[in-house]
């Protein structure tokens, strides 16, 4: 029966996201309109860049383009994500609560969102990084596209958590700001900000980032230590939205319209 | 206990729901606002086969008072007992609005251990029964609001529960509807289940077995 009722939640959870024709229509401009035009408009030339190279940081030249369009990429897949993760909990605070009274366990409820979130987020991964693979194939593409997914989670569980605090505008525009200053602007090597300091290596995206330039810009992994801390906030994000979740969801309750013994 | 109660207990037997002396108070977080009190010892018993209007000003704490007696919302203090199946009708219509009627009635019909032949008996009767049949492979966002309502109603019938919990039933029922309304009524009643109607309004008194007032955060029965 539980299995039953999570697959029914999951399928319709997926249907009613996937028919959300706004976030399909993100889901196809936003990385064209992002990465394939940052390509496009970005100068041809050389910039120095410092990568973490055989153990160290390094400072050598990288093709601006190049380096552009490996910054946009997860600028685009977190964006996405982030209001997907909002629009879920959004539904979590006005809705999800009621399949709950009606026999629902909150986790079977829990588990079909997140399985929703996941299958969204690994579809915004392939599509963000295959259109930047037009352009350019990143060096390390495996640990690449891990990163780009773990980054992309990520921001989509920081999404459940806005959705908790802000209505739906309030929180899009938290989203998009969040992310252009993170992802955009804080970790991204186009605008250096010399040493980093202890407010940006807290940030969501500082550790994931440093392993997207290391597996995009330079050709052996230097940054598995920060691949471990991404996945550690990783869980730790994860573990805050679903408890959030799970109390929205009126998960200490037992159902009330269901046959009592 | 009031003398009127215990008629009815005398009249109906056991209590399908039994609050007693029920608080609740809106606490802020945020700094320079106030907490609002909205219920300071409610009280009300349903007995089976019985309706039951609670009638009260504009934010008196009716929706509160439904909220509670149904179970999504914890109250302060005060014990709420619950002896059968209840069906609830949510003011706003609580639906996820991409998904189709019978989508809908497919997703709560899980929820309520319905199998698939009870799921279908279940949404094809009542929706002959509340005329919306023509629109079950409609989006519920693409439903009028008195359609959304119907669709509401129904997913709060369709496990034939032992008591059925409205709120504010029949917003954007159209004069039709409004009177198939008060036959299914009739009908659940009949078999033996309670309603509890909340309205700021409630004008067909006569068809009403009981009615309370909530005023000041507290129940009292009224002269019907």
């Amino acid at each position: 029966m539980s299995g039953r009722r999570t697959m029914t939640m999951f399928r319709i959870s997926f249907r009613e996201t996937a028919r959300n024709y706004v976030l399909v229509g993100l889901l196809i401009a936003l990385p064209i309109a992002f990465i394939t035009v940052a390509f496009a408009v970005t100068q041809d030339a050389q910039m120095p860049i410092e990568l973490p190279i055989d153990g160290e940081t390094q400072t050598v030249m990288r093709g601006l383009p190049e380096v552009h369009g490996v910054a946009m990429t997860p600028l685009t897949s977190t964006i996405i994500a982030g209001i997907v993760g909002l629009l879920l909990m959004q539904d979590a605070r006005n809705v999800d609560g009621r399949l709950v009274l009606a026999g629902y366990r909150a986790r079977e409820v829990i588990l079909a969102r997140l399985g929703t979130l996941s299958v969204l987020v690994t579809l915004v991964t392939v599509v963000t990084v295959g259109v930047m693979a037009y352009d350019v194939r990143p060096e390390q593409p495996m640990l690449f596209v891990l990163a780009i997914f773990v980054v992309t989670l990520l921001y989509g569980f920081v999404g459940m958590l806005l959705g908790v605090v802000f209505d739906r505008v309030a929180g899009l525009w938290t989203i998009l700001v969040a992310s252009m200053l993170d992802i955009g602007l804080f970790q991204s090597p186009l605008f250096p900000m010399g040493e980093d300091t202890w407010w940006v290596k807290i940030l969501p995206g500082y550790h994931p980032m440093e392993v997207v330039f290391d597996a995009g810009l330079t050709a052996q992994p230097d940054t598995l230590v920060h691949l471990g801390w991404s996945l550690g906030y990783l869980f730790l994000v994860g573990t805050v939205a679903v408890l959030l979740f799970y109390r929205l969801t009126g998960g200490q309750q037992t159902s009330r319209l269901q046959v009592i013994p | 206990m009031n003398e009127v109660t215990q008629e009815s207990e005398a009249e109906f037997g056991r209590k399908i729901i039994s609050a007693n002396d029920i608080t609740k108070t809106y606490g802020s977080r945020l700094p320079f606002t106030r907490s609002v009190e909205v219920l300071t010892g409610a009280s009300i018993n349903v007995y089976p086969g019985e309706i039951v209007g609670i009638v009260g000003e504009n934010g008196s704490g009716k929706s509160t008072l439904m909220k509670i007696l149904v179970g999504v919302l914890d109250q302060d203090s005060g014990d709420v007992t619950r002896n059968g199946t209840i069906g609830w009708c949510p003011q706003e219509t609580l639906l996820y609005d991409r998904l189709t009627v019978r989508e809908t009635f497919r997703l709560f019909g899980t929820g309520y251990g319905l199998d698939e032949d009870e799921m279908t008996a279940a949404m094809d009767d009542l929706a002959d029964r509340l005329d919306f049949e023509r629109y079950l492979d409609y989006r519920v966002d693409h439903l009028s609001g008195g359609n959304r309502q119907k669709v509401n109603l129904g997913i709060a019938l369709m496990h034939d529960p032992d008591v059925l919990l409205l709120d504010e039933p029949y917003t954007g029922f159209d004069w039709e509807t409004y009177q198939t309304f008060w036959d299914l009524s009739e009908a659940l009643v009949a078999d033996d289940i309670s309603i509890v109607i909340i309205s700021h309004l409630l004008q067909e008194r006569d068809r009403i077995d009981r009615i309370y007032e909530l005023k000041d955060g507290t129940l009292s029965e009224v002269e019907n």
